[in-house]
């Protein structure tokens, strides 16, 4: 503003108008929920972890009847989407999460340029990370 | 509520430490424990003996413990901040109160529920 | 060259006479690498004089002629029209009050920017017979993309936290801050913290990651947060000084 005129009185302005297409309008933006998403399922999945630790604690017959019931067809279905929203949720927080190992963390430089590749596709480490941790489940490893 | 936001970079950091052992661990927990196991295809991987060693073993508690709790504080996070995206300004402490206070309830249980193996 | 005609529905808002914004459509005769500018400019030389919007350099430097179209947040002198089919719809950016038509009121902005305090800070400023602060490429690699924001406000016209916690500091100030706190001339990190560290700082961002979405400069204001939001966690748990380390 100029220090010479005097400030003009200011008009009428209209609201703000939210982001076209938010929450489910704009597939970006549908991400984004389904991300949010993901939250509900994983708490759902720690229950459900949280249970199975339970049977195992009462013992051989409540370990084989939680197997048992965990088989049943609903209960494999809603365990099929929980899985899937895991996946959904570990490719993009890893997609995204990356971008902070990229840059200056305190002391610690910005990693060289290799590594920064490296850390483009967290789908090779997460993947052999997770076979390493069914084969331990299944007994194949220790 | 000034607690809850004075405590804005712990809430994170559980967000991100839980989100880390989520990504890490959680696909291959849930595809053994709630999938592969129940429908028998592995093997006597996950037997109530060889569970139970597992589960109750120093690591294999800590283990649990971590990863539980750790995901439940990272989910609290997530769905407190999405609350807030969808407009609930008045309903702003009570999601922060509900969401921390149920992943503290959840610690807390697993804790318990480990603990007792 | 070949001419096309294109439908353009545009928001208008005239507050002496609209009670709220309402669309109004206009076609006109657009050429082959006409930008959504040219035609808006078009719109106004030959059609509606009333059409207010805003831009200046129509290169992509300047950050002023930023709009959703058909709600997307773009610089309209980028948005080349003949990458859009059907009804074109020019709307002014989302998240912020509108002053009239396609323009805007980024007073919000600015205040958001000048409250990062973006500027080298120094304890005490070196005499000019001292010489200059040298600094080497590695230490200006560390800082310099985000240093290219040309202030737009398109991240914040994308950013869904926004739309309802108007307060939080937002993309193009942390980034901005960020930095300023990577400068290895700068010692103001402690000076930028308190804005940083409040609720509406760098962790009310819930990491849509939209901004760097729509940024026209590739500044990544989306990571610069993330990186943000770390070093000050280790800064608010006395891990880290408040300090540049760079």
């Amino acid at each position: 503003m100029s220090a010479h005129a005097p400030a003009a009185p200011k008009t009428r302005t209209a609201p703000p108008r939210p982001p076209s297409g938010f929450p489910l309008g704009f597939y970006r933006y549908r991400n984004y929920v389904l991300f949010a998403a993901t939250s509900v399922f994983m708490a759902l999945g720690c229950f459900a972890l949280l249970e199975a630790v339970y049977a195992l604690s009462r013992g051989e017959a409540a370990w084989n009847a939680w197997l048992a019931a965990m088989a049943k067809p609903h209960f494999l279905v809603l365990s099929t989407v929980i899985l899937l929203f895991t996946l959904y949720f570990a490719f993009r927080f890893g997609w995204v999460g990356r971008k902070i190992g990229a840059g200056r963390i305190g002391p610690v430089p910005r990693p060289p340029l290799p590594m920064l590749v490296l850390g483009v596709a967290p789908l090779g480490g997460f993947v052999t990370l997770w076979l390493i941790l069914l084969a331990v489940l299944a007994g194949v490893l220790r | 509520m000034k607690l809850i936001h004075k405590l804005e970079p712990l809430w994170w950091i559980l967000f991100g430490a839980g989100g880390f052992v989520a990504g890490f661990f959680l696909p291959a927990l849930l595809l053994g424990v709630l999938i592969l196991a129940p429908l028998g295809l592995l093997g006597d991987g996950l037997s109530y003996d060889r569970a139970h060693a597992l589960a109750a073993s120093l690591p294999g508690k800590v283990f649990l413990s971590a990863v539980i709790s750790l995901v439940l504080w990272h989910c609290a996070h997530h769905l407190r901040h999405f609350a807030l995206d969808l407009g609930s300004h008045s309903l702003a402490p009570l999601a922060a109160y509900v969401s921390y206070g149920l992943a503290l309830a959840g610690t807390v249980a697993t804790l318990a529920i480990v603990g007792a193996l | 060259m070949e001419l096309r005609k294109v439908k353009f529905e545009v928001l208008r808002f005239r507050p002496e006479q609209d009670d709220e914004p309402v669309f109004q459509t206009y076609e006109i005769e657009c050429m082959e690498d006409w930008v959504v500018l040219d035609a808006l400019n078009a719109i106004k030389d030959d059609v509606d004089p009333t059409l207010s919007h805003r831009w200046s350099c129509r290169m992509g430097v300047c950050g002023s002629c930023g709009m959703l179209v058909n709600g997307r947040p773009v610089l309209t002198c980028a948005a080349f029209v003949r990458n859009y089919s059907g009804t074109i719809r020019v709307e002014p950016l989302s998240n912020f009050p509108i002053v009239r038509d396609l323009v805007v009121e980024l007073d919000s902005f600015v205040a958001k920017i000048k409250s990062v305090k973006p500027w080298i800070i120094r304890k005490i400023e070196k005499d000019v017979a001292e010489g200059e602060y040298r600094q080497s490429p590695e230490q200006l690699d560390e800082f310099k993309q985000f240093s290219m924001c040309i202030n737009c406000a398109l991240c914040y016209a994308a950013c869904p936290v926004l739309a309802n916690e108007p307060d939080f500091v937002g993309p193009a100030a942390i980034a901005l801050a960020h930095r300023y706190n990577l400068d290895s001339r700068d010692e103001g990190n402690a000076e930028r913290f308190e804005v940083l560290d409040s609720h509406d700082g760098v962790y009310a961002c819930s990491y849509a990651n939209e901004c760097s979405q729509v940024c026209p400069k590739h500044v990544d204001p989306g990571g610069a947060i993330q990186q943000a939001k770390l070093n000050d966690f280790l800064q608010w748990a006395h891990l880290l000084p408040k300090r540049s380390f760079t």
